[in-house]
Order: structure tokens, then C-alpha cells, then sequence
């Protein structure tokens, strides 16, 4: 389970630079380039990987996400938390975290 | 079967050539040595293959063809040549005197010397009158257009054996080289339809290679007949290519994917089983995403196309994604953290989409309910919101009071999200005395009317409005005088929205610093109207928020003196927006006391929505605006958005104004 | 043999000849006068001559089949072909052309939960109808101006159709104007597009400005080259007016070479106040179809499909567009229509295409109303003596065919001749007599004005004579 950061800090996630994707009609395929290991994501766990590509702030995200899934805020957030975690176990983003003052002053 | 690559080395340059598709640091001798030649059919021999199939590049450049070719035929083996057909009469020679039933070659209907209405490249006219009848044509198809049927002419024309072989210009291994997209498979699919009807007609047989699908055809590949819908749909099944250096590759698309130097002892069956992990790896990858649900895919009838076309589909495409830290799964439509703030609103969410059209935020002048009723109806998604004066007595707005009969029932039925101003340019008493009363009000209408967006002109305020109230819209008001970038940093985890100041507010530079500089959104007044920089401005506004009565703008008598002095004023016309597109999130028209005539309220307004033209003296607003009609071209306005500001030494506004002043009454 | 009873027989004077045409048979002949006054006399005075040759005989016996059914019946199932989404009618363009009244259009976007009660209710058809595809197709405005909305339906969409035992298929009529990201998710969840491009950038810049003064070429010809790096279809839309007729030819070479799409579409401007103030109006019929066809066939030799809609010669039809088709196209205040025309459009025709709405998390459909669309589609008064009467349908319901409309031939009907006439003449091989066509101009005068085509008007037909 990703534990939020602390006041003040924003928590990123970063597709790692070996990972490749492609979108097929039964979900996305992902490859780890570092080991080879390629890994199908179903729907609609499928639905999280588009939408954290996208430009959206959060809030947009858990509109959609919720609204595709058909499932309410609290499962729709838990949803997303869960295939945050396992794709960082997975080593296909990476987490990173950061002090808001200096995400701003970085762009 | 086994191919071997005798050199990369051709005259022609085919652009999709797979053969020049191998990586330089594949670091290939010239020609494959003799040493390496023997083990290659040592190899075959010992695999029980029974056809060595030679290829290039040009295969007869090799030195020591002739004598490479005898060898494979001493050894008992049969010779398949691929070739481009242009080879010299001794080489001719050379494949004339070898036994016709062992030797098959295929020359490759290479475009440019296979060019439709011209005539045939005359070398390979001479080896199709010599040795035609052991001849088939090949085709690789790098385009639609490139399926034509002429090369089928010349099967007849030379007696060449009834046989083409068609083939799909697959992606390399180097990414940048043409090849044909899976995109325009269906409009192969449909030339191909013809060209086999044509090929049949007259008595042809087509061969298919790899990477034919059954969606390429318009009948789902049911309108071939069966020995060829057969040969479509099926997965490589690599015949190993022997490289120049004796290294094997499954095949010349995938060469990056997998390259290796056999083992003495190896045969084919076992290079092969090496080669199968790379086939089983990307079994579920298709070269069309509807691949992975399609039925012939799953009766089996079709493994889904190229499999270098296939992972050609795999992208790696950068992205970030953010989670402020304060959001949790229990409430995860509203977070608390400084930054952003979203809302389940989608309304809200929109506005912050920079690429939505701006909304606009109006003034709340004292009409009935049918006025702003009507106002819904017309305009209501191009509106963001109303803004009005803080209701009650805590603290002025800036302005002297106005109107407010209607205000009750405007505010009961909620016709537009309401803005309230909390913004004198100073506050009457210190901070920490007046913040309880100002605090009580917020509240107060909150409870009644539902969440608030605040303007105000004092940062330290907007602080304290931020704590107190965290799910707020906070705008920094044009009267805290924001111009510079660092200004706007500062505001940020503050204030969601800037209101720049009328300094730099027909400044284009200065504002595209401020937008870099700020993280929330843009909100420009279109009609402030006040002169950029004025020094008579913070006393009037405090004037302003004494008095019962407008007070007369201090500026007037500057304004006589020097009238070219208003066409510098803080204002756009509607016409004109388009100058800020890109650059604005949301625009504010000014008016709560210009605009109190709801006629002239509609038209303003009803300008700016739809960008229609108007002269500066219709739009109400601040004192600096032109008083009477004038046309303001777009030429003379746009240079005014990057002017260095330097009035006192620039003529441009006066000349303009002298050239275009029209005698009329003050309106 | 019996007479016909309802004309699908017409005879098309050309330059030499006829041309005999049976839409409904999918059927096209060149005839001399005589050959055609043999037919005449067989299907519509009920003679019998005696005689006839081998091929005469061949093509009565053809002509005495039924001709193929297109109307629906009225018990036909509904059976919307795909569901259309207006995600919202604002778009971020200010074409000076626009016919939706884009440019002042209302932000207004399709709530999220409309967007899924429509996916919903398409995904639940297309499980009854046993299809084996969940289709959807954004429009707009410009529909990815509501990107939200857009992602919440297609993922919502792929969704369902997983659940379904259906494959997705998303499908977008776009101006292109957008950033990198948003082409490439395009390009990765959707399986067709048509992408409106006019020319290179001085036409297109005049007809497609992003604002007055700013042009849109750069940013939508980056999005099409980005577009084609995907599997999906790739379709271009060309606007002709006058500012591109002439080099139509050239435009089409180019954008085949430059962007490699499937299908170019060419429609001929809408004038509209906006175009008329813009100073741009539709080009001449004939140079239209005399440049037309020669882009057609340019396109034809690069392996390009490039058609003009109402000149389709691929099978008869009843109408022209969705209106008819039991198409079910959803607005962004949930209401759902057959067309994707503004409101206000068909109400000055007095139509009335409104098919249901979206109460709640519910698409409702009223079945009886998407019926009596198809009638009013199917009724086309002003079409009955055009040989183009079942391949153009009649062109555009509301802007061409609506009730009560003058039937005399305008514009759209001239050009729509002359390029089927020349369409059927090279299907037949008979490129040449095309040609014919197109380069006289008196051939092409009594074509296109040709006010019954219908062989029962055949003994009172002009031309032919060559």
C-alpha cells in the first residue's frame, strides 16, 4: 500500500525507462526491458494505466476512473492505489516523492 | 530450410531492403569467407536440409560464386537464388550449366528496374531470355501503389516459370527504414484481390511470405483459394538466416532481438529451439491492437502478423503522474494539501484544463432574477462565475456601495457560482483586528449560500482565508498590483487564481513571465481600464471605498492634457482576445457600476462571448479608455502588446489617435 | 414481365450513348438509343420483340430480377449501426466555414454519466443485434475539446466490451488542433479517425484558422504524421471551395505522399454567414467534378481511396448519412437524435429527428421515433427522377431533402451527377468515356440538368447522340 508523504511533500510516479506498452482491445501489454518479463494488465486495471498517463490532475483522474469503472470514490481511490503499488513492486514506475515548494520551483 | 547471406553488398538501393537493414555494429565482413561458406553447408548437410537457399544483398557479387554454387551442388544439394537479376554473362554462364531441375532462381522485382510502362533493365531482359524458364519473380510490397500487376506481363513476354512470390516489406532492425505500416494492409488487401483475379486469368500461381493476414482481405481472406488462404495467418516460423560471419539470426527484422554463433556441433533443429523462446516471448502481441480479441486468432487460424511488426507496437512514452500527499482513499475528490484543489464539480475540473476556451467571471449589477435567468440561459457554460461585494458591513469592497434590491433572491436560487470581493485596496484596520469579522462574514455566507470563491487585495489576508477556509477558490485581486514573477511566486500555495495588474495587463512578455511564474490559473479584466502604472490610482481607489459617491478619477486632468494617453488604458476589446489565447484561463468583465444598464450589460457581454467587434468607448470600465468612436485596428493594437512602454518618447499612440479622431459628443 | 414499380431503371445521356443504370441491381450498362429503346418497350410499354440478340437477352433477364430491397421494413428491428457521442459542440478552431456554429457553440460538456448510460445501452445493443464489435464515434464540435469525456467513454467502452464478448471500436471525426499527448492517445485507443485538413497551409490556414490571424496547418499536419505511426485508420477530409478547386489534383497527390491515409474524403464547402463573410463560397459544380474526378484517380493510382460521399458507387443505399440508419447520436444535454446537426437546423425544417434521451444513468430510445425517421429519410420526393436516387440518397436530410423542399437541381445534385456518371463510366473500364464527359462541356451541361432520368422518360431524352 503506498503511504502518503508528509504535509508539504508530493508523491510522483514515474514510468521507468525500461518499461514499453502497447494498448490492445484486451488491455495493455506492458514489458519490463530490464528483465524481458512482459505482463498483460486487464480492465480494468487497464483504465488506471491510461488515465496516469494522462495530463489530469488527481482530482480529474478519480472522476473518470471512477465514472469508467462504474465503482464509487473510496473503491475507485483504492483501485488506484493498488495498481500504483503493484506496478512499483512490479519495477515498471517508479515512486518518488518531493517537497511541493520544490516541484514549483523546478516546473 | 536455412538461408545464406553471402554479402550485404547490392547496386541497387531499395528502400526497404531488409538485407541493409542490419545494424553497423553488427560489424559484417564484405563477403563470407570460404571457411565460413563450408561450415554454413557442413551446417545444412548435417540438419538434413536439402536446399540452400542463397541470398544477399546480391548473392552472385560473391567472389567465389561460381565455385560456391558448384560446391552446392557437389554436395548433393539443391540451389534456390535470390537475386535483383542484374549479374554478368559469366555468372549467367555459370547457373546456365548447372542441372535445371536443382536450380530454381528468384529474381526480386526490384521498383527501379521493374518501373511500369518502361522497358525492362536490359541485364535482366538478358538473363530472363537465357535462362527464363528457371525463373520466378518476386515482389516485396513497401506500398499500395506498389502492387501493380505489370510484373506479371513479363512471366509471358519471357517464359518465365508460371510463379510469383509475394512478400511484405517488414520493419527492420533499424528503426528508421521504410517499410509497410499494418495500416495500409487492408488497402493492400483490396490491390491483392485483383492482382491474384489477374494472376489467375492468366495461369500464374502466387506465393505468399511471411506476415499476410486474414484482415488484410476484404472477405476476411475467404475469397483466396484454399491452397493460398493457407499460406495467410501464420506465424513465422523462422528459417534461420546465416550471416556473413557466420552468425544466425531468426530473421532480418528481428536481428536486434536475437543474434548468436552456432556451436560446432549444432544443427538447425537446435538453433532453432534458441530462437523459440524469442518466438514464444511476444506470443500475445499482435500487429493490430484488435489482435488479442479476434476470433481467427483464437480458432488459430492466424498467430496475428509480423512478429517485428508486432513489437514495433510497444512504445515507451514518458509520463509522471501526481498525487498531492493529502489525498486519501476515504475522501478522494477533495484534497487539503496547499497546491491544487479539485473538486467532484466537473465544472471545476474543467477550469483548470488549459485547454478548455477561458470562462468569463461578470459583475453582479442589481436586475431581477428574469435578467440573470435570461443571462443562464444564453450564456450559462461560457460563465464562470458572478462576483459581488462581501454582503454586510465587515469590510468594504473598494467601491461605494451599490444596489442591492434584487440581491436576496439572486442569491437564493443560485444561478451562477458567486465570487465575493473582499478587497479594499487597504483594510481599514490592522489584520488581526478586522480578521474576525471578516472570518464571521465568510462563514455566515457560506452557510447560506453554499462554498465561496474570494477575491482580495492582501496577501496576508488571503493566508488567513486559506487556513480557515482550505476548500476555497482564492483570487488574487488586479489591486494587489501583481506584475513580476516574483510577485507571483509568492502567491503560489496561496492564491488558485492571479488577477494581474493593470501594469503589465497589455503586456505580453510580462505576462507570459507571470504565467510561468504562477501555478494557478490566469484571470485578466478586459475593461479595467485604469492607465498602466497610474500614480493617482491607490488614493482614488481608497477615495473610492470612503465615499458614498464616484468620486472623480484623480487622473482627469492628466487624461485632458495628453488624450493619447487612453489608448494605453488597461482594456481590450472583444475583437482583439485573440491576441491572449493561449495565455488566459479565465476573463473578467468589469461593471458593476458601468454596466448597471442590463441592455448595455447583454451587449457588452454578448461581444465579448462571441469576440465581435466594439470601440472602446461601448465597454464600459475604468476612466482610460477612449471616450469617443474610435476604431482600434488590430495592426496598432498588437504592437501595443509589446511595446518597451517608453510613452514619453514614443509618438505611435498619439499619431494614431490624431490620424482616426472623429468629432463627437462625449457618450 | 411485368413494368417496373418503382423506377429503378434510368438512362444517363452521354456524349456517345447511354448509360443504363440499376442501382438496385448494382447494375450499369452502355447503350446506344435503340438498345434502349428495346428495354423501353419491354419494361415500360410491356412489348415483346422477338429477336433479340444473346446479350440483349442476357441483360432482360437481368433486369427482370427483383431489385434488391433497401428500404428497412417497418418491422426491422432497430439496429443502430454505432452509437455517436457529441462530447460538446465548442471546439478550439474557428473554421471560417463552420457549419455547427462551432466557433460561438457553448462549452457545454456531456456529463460523465451520460457518456455512460450511452456506452451502456450500446454495449447492451450490440450484445442483442450478436455483433461482434462495440462501436462508437466521437463528433463534435470538436469532440476532444471534452478530452475527459472522451477517455471516461472510450475506457468505459473497452470496458464493456470485455464484459460483453465484444471487440471496442472508437472512431473520430477531429480538427487535429490539439497537443502530441493527445494524438498518440488517439492513436493508441482509437481504430479509425478522419482528420480535417484543406490543402497545404495557405488554403487550409484560410479555411481552418485557430483564431483570425493564426493558422492551425503546423500543429494538425504534426498530428496526422503523428496519427499515421499507429495502427489505426487514418482518414483525411478535404473542404473544397474556390480557394482549392483548381489544384484539388495536386492537394490529394500531396497529402497521399505526405501522410499516406487510407481514405480522402473531398465535400464541398456549406456556405454559411461566417464563409460568406470570410469571403468563401463552394466552387463551381462542374470544376468541381471535372477536378474531382481527376483527384479521384490520382489518389486511385497511389493505392489511395479518395471519394466524394454522395458519388459512392458501392451499393445502393436509402440515405446518405446516420439520419435513417437507426443511428442513435447523443448531445452533450442528453438528448439523442439521428443526426449530429445542431437542434435548431432541423427545426427550421420543421424534422423532427429526436429519438430519446439520457434520464439518469438510463439512455431511453423510443423505438416508434427512430421508425418514423426512417420513413422521413426514406421519402425523398425531389430525388425520384435522379438515376443517383439510391447511391447519393438524396445528400444531407436537413440541408438537401427535407420535406417540402424545392425539387429543381441544385449545386450539390449537378456535381453529384456528373461525378457518379463518371464513377460508373470507370468502374466499367470505360475510363475514356469519363473523359469524354468531363471535357465537354455541353455533355456535361445535359447531364447534370438532365431532369428525368427514369427510362420511362427515355423516348423524350436529349443527347446520346454523340
Amino acid at each position: 500500500m503506498v503511504e502518503p508523504a508528509a504535509p508539504g511533500r508530493i508523491i510522483q510516479y514515474e514510468c521507468a525507462s525500461t518499461t514499453t506498452w502497447a494498448v490492445d482491445d484486451r488491455g495493455v501489454i506492458v514489458v519490463d526491458g530490464s528483465t524481458g518479463a512482459i505482463r498483460r494488465i486487464p480492465h480494468p486495471e487497464a483504465a488506471v494505466w491510461a488515465l496516469i498517463q494522462r495530463p489530469y490532475a488527481w482530482g480529474r483522474v478519480m472522476n473518470i476512473l471512477s465514472a469508467a469503472t462504474g465503482l464509487d470514490g473510496a473503491a475507485a481511490s483504492s483501485l488506484l492505489q493498488r495498481c500504483l503499488a503493484e506496478w512499483t513492486a512490479a519495477g515498471l514506475i517508479r515512486m518518488t516523492t518531493k517537497d511541493a515548494l520544490e516541484s514549483i520551483a523546478h516546473g | 530450410m536455412a538461408n545464406i547471406s553471402l554479402t550485404q553488398h547490392c547496386p541497387l538501393a531499395c528502400d526497404y531492403c531488409f538485407a541493409r537493414s542490419l545494424p553497423d555494429d553488427f560489424n559484417l565482413p564484405d563477403f563470407m569467407s570460404r571457411a565460413t561458406f563450408d561450415w554454413a553447408l557442413h551446417l545444412l548437410q548435417r540438419s538434413g536440409i536439402r536446399q540452400v537457399r542463397l541470398l544477399g544483398g546480391e548473392p552472385t557479387l560473391h567472389p567465389q560464386f561460381p565455385s560456391l554454387v558448384e560446391d552446392i551442388i557437389k554436395a548433393g544439394l539443391d540451389l534456390m537464388l535470390f537475386t535483383n537479376g542484374q549479374m554478368s554473362d559469366s555468372i549467367i554462364d555459370c547457373l546456365a550449366e548447372l542441372p535445371t531441375e536443382r536450380v530454381s532462381i528468384l529474381v526480386n522485382a526490384a521498383t527501379c528496374l521493374f518501373t511500369a510502362g518502361s522497358a525492362l533493365d536490359p541485364s535482366v531482359a538478358g538473363l530472363f531470355r537465357r535462362l527464363g524458364n528457371r525463373i520466378a519473380l518476386g515482389l516485396n510490397i513497401s506500398s499500395p501503389a506498389g502492387l501493380s500487376d505489370h510484373i506479371l506481363n513479363h512471366v509471358s513476354r519471357y517464359g518465365l516459370l508460371p510463379a510469383v512470390r509475394l512478400g511484405l516489406a517488414h520493419p527492420h532492425a533499424a528503426a528508421d527504414r521504410p517499410f509497410l505500416h499494418p495500416r495500409l494492409y487492408r488497402m493492400v488487401g483490396e490491390r491483392l484481390v485483383a492482382f491474384l483475379d489477374r494472376a489467375r486469368q492468366l495461369g500464374i500461381e502466387v506465393n505468399l511470405d511471411c506476415g499476410f493476414v486474414p484482415c488484410m482481405f476484404p472477405n476476411g481472406g475467404q475469397e483466396l483459394e484454399p491452397e493460398l488462404a493457407r499460406q495467410i495467418g501464420r506465424r513465422c516460423s523462422p528459417i534461420p538466416d546465416i550471416l556473413p560471419d557466420g552468425s544466425v539470426i531468426a530473421c532480418f527484422p528481428l536481428a536486434r532481438k536475437g543474434r548468436f554463433r552456432p556451436d560446432n556441433g549444432d544443427d538447425l533443429a537446435e538453433i532453432r529451439n534458441r530462437f523459440s523462446a524469442l518466438e514464444q516471448s511476444f506470443e500475445s502481441l499482435g500487429i493490430f491492437p484488435e489482435c488479442a480479441a479476434c476470433r481467427a486468432r483464437s480458432n488459430g487460424c492466424c498467430s496475428g502478423g509480423c512478429r517485428a511488426a508486432a513489437i514495433r507496437r510497444l512504445r515507451q512514452q514518458p509520463f509522471t503522474f501526481t498525487m498531492s500527499a493529502h489525498d486519501t482513499p476515504s475522501d478522494p475528490f477533495v484534497t487539503h494539501g496547499p497546491n491544487r484543489r479539485e473538486t467532484a464539480d466537473p465544472d471545476r475540473l474543467a477550469a483548470y484544463d488549459r485547454s478548455a476556451p477561458p470562462r468569463w467571471v461578470i459583475p453582479y449589477v442589481d436586475q431581477p432574477l428574469t435578467f440573470w435567468q435570461q443571462l443562464a440561459d444564453d450564456f450559462d457554460p461560457k460563465l464562470l462565475s458572478v462576483y459581488l461585494p462581501l454582503p454586510g458591513t465587515a469590510v468594504g469592497s473598494g467601491r461605494p456601495r451599490q444596489p442591492m434590491a434584487h440581491l436576496a433572491e439572486f442569491l437564493e436560487h443560485r444561478l451562477f457560482p458567486v465570487n465575493v470581493l473582499v478587497n479594499p485596496i487597504v483594510l481599514p484596520k490592522p489584520l488581526d483586528k478586522i480578521w474576525p469579522d471578516i472570518a464571521h462574514a465568510l462563514r455566515e455566507f457560506e452557510r447560506r449560500h453554499g462554498m465561496v470563491s474570494v477575491t482580495t487585495a492582501d496577501l496576508l489576508l488571503a493566508e488567513r482565508i486559506r487556513q480557515e477556509f482550505p476548500d476555497c477558490t482564492i483570487a488574487a485581486s488586479v489591486l494587489m498590483d501583481i506584475a513580476t514573477s516574483w510577485q507571483a511566486h509568492l502567491l503560489n500555495g496561496v492564491c488558485d487564481v492571479l488577477v494581474p495588474s493593470s501594469q503589465v495587463m497589455r503586456n505580453l512578455p510580462a505576462l507570459r513571465e507571470l504565467r510561468k511564474a504562477f501555478n494557478g490559473r490566469i484571470r485578466l479584466i478586459v475593461n479595467e481600464a485604469c492607465l498602466p502604472g497610474c500614480p493617482y490610482r491607490r488614493q482614488h481607489f481608497f477615495e473610492m471605498g470612503q465615499e458614498e459617491a464616484l468620486p472623480h478619477s484623480l487622473c482627469e486632468p492628466l487624461l485632458k492634457a495628453h488624450p493619447w494617453l487612453r489608448l494605453t488604458g488597461a482594456w481590450v476589446l472583444p475583437q482583439h482576445l485573440h491576441f491572449y489565447d493561449g495565455l488566459i484561463d479565465e476573463w473578467k468583465l468589469a461593471g458593476r457600476v458601468t454596466l448597471q444598464d442590463p441592455v448595455r450589460y447583454r451587449r457588452v457581454l454578448s461581444a465579448y462571448l462571441a469576440r465581435t467587434p466594439m470601440q472602446p468607448h461601448e465597454i464600459g470600465g475604468g476612466p482610460a479608455s477612449p471616450l469617443h468612436p474610435l476604431d482600434i485596428e488590430a495592426d496598432f493594437f498588437q504592437q501595443t502588446l509589446t511595446c518597451d512602454r517608453r510613452c514619453q518618447a514614443c509618438s505611435v499612440c498619439r499619431e494614431y489617435m490624431t490620424a482616426r479622431m472623429k468629432h463627437q459628443p462625449e457618450v | 414481365m411485368s413494368k417496373l414499380p418503382d423506377s429503378d431503371l434510368f438512362a444517363v445521356p452521354l456524349p456517345k450513348g447511354f448509360l443504363l443504370f440499376s442501382p438496385r441491381r448494382r447494375l450499369a450498362v452502355r447503350l446506344n438509343r435503340q438498345a434502349l429503346m428495346v428495354l423501353f418497350r419491354i419494361f415500360v410499354a410491356g412489348d415483346h420483340p422477338s429477336g433479340l440478340s444473346p446479350e440483349m437477352d442476357a441483360l432482360v433477364a437481368e433486369l427482370s430480377q427483383p431489385p434488391e430491397q433497401v428500404i428497412p421494413s417497418a418491422n426491422t428491428a432497430v439496429s443502430p449501426p454505432f452509437l455517436g457521442l457529441i462530447t460538446t459542440r465548442a471546439c478550439n478552431l474557428a473554421c471560417a466555414y463552420c457549419a455547427f456554429g462551432s466557433r460561438t457553440s457553448p462549452d457545454e460538456r456531456m456529463p460523465l454519466a451520460t457518456a455512460v448510460a450511452a456506452v451502456d445501452w450500446m454495449a447492451h445493443q450490440a450484445r442483442r443485434l450478436a455483433r461482434e464489435t462495440l462501436d462508437i464515434h466521437f463528433f463534435g464540435g470538436e469532440p476532444f475539446a471534452a478530452p475527459e469525456v472522451v477517455d471516461t467513454a472510450v475506457l468505459r467502452g473497452r470496458i464493456m466490451a470485455e464484459q460483453s464478448g465484444l471487440r471496442p471500436h472508437f472512431e473520430a471525426s477531429t480538427n487535429g488542433y490539439y497537443t502530441a499527448d493527445q494524438a498518440d492517445f488517439i492513436g493508441a485507443y482509437f481504430h479509425a479517425v478522419v482528420v480535417s485538413i484543406d490543402g497545404p497551409a495557405p488554403v487550409h490556414d484560410r479555411h481552418r484558422p485557430a483564431a483570425p490571424g493564426k493558422g492551425s496547418f503546423d500543429r494538425v499536419a504534426e498530428t496526422i504524421q503523428r496519427l499515421g505511426r499507429w495502427e489505426l485508420k487514418l482518414c483525411l477530409r478535404v473542404c473544397v471551395s474556390t480557394e482549392n478547386v483548381a489544384s484539388l489534383e495536386e492537394i490529394v497527390s500531396w497529402l497521399g505522399h505526405t501522410f499516406r491515409p487510407s481514405v480522402i474524403n473531398l465535400e464541398t464547402l456549406q456556405p454559411t454567414p461566417e464563409s460568406v463573410a470570410a469571403g468563401l463560397r463552394p466552387p463551381d459544380p462542374v470544376e468541381f467534378a471535372v477536378h474531382g474526378h481527376r483527384a479521384i484517380r490520382r489518389a486511385r493510382s497511389q493505392g489511395i481511396k479518395a471519394v466524394y460521399s454522395a458519388a459512392e458507387m458501392d451499393g445502393p443505399r436509402y440515405t446518405f448519412c446516420p439520419v435513417g440508419r437507426d443511428t442513435i447520436i447523443v448531445s452533450p444535454d442528453g438528448q439523442a437524435a439521428s443526426c449530429y446537426l445542431p437542434r435548431w437546423e432541423w427545426k427550421q425544417r420543421d424534422l423532427t429527428l429526436e429519438v430519446g434521451r439520457v434520464d439518469g444513468a438510463n439512455l431511453h430510445v423510443d423505438s416508434r421515433a427512430i421508425r418514423r425517421v426512417r420513413r422521413a429519410a426514406a421519402h425523398k420526393p425531389r430525388c425520384r427522377r435522379c438515376f443517383c436516387r439510391w447511391t447519393c440518397a438524396g445528400g444531407c436530410l436537413v440541408n438537401q431533402t427535407w420535406p417540402g423542399c424545392p425539387h429543381a437541381y441544385d449545386d450539390f445534385c449537378r456535381q453529384t451527377r456528373l461525378l457518379s456518371a463518371c464513377a460508373l463510366l470507370d468502374a466499367m473500364g470505360d475510363s475514356a468515356e469519363a473523359d469524354g464527359v468531363l471535357t465537354d462541356a455541353r455533355a456535361m451541361a445535359v447531364l447534370a440538368e438532365h431532369a428525368d432520368d427514369r427510362l420511362e422518360n427515355f423516348p423524350t431524352m436529349a443527347g446520346g447522340h454523340g
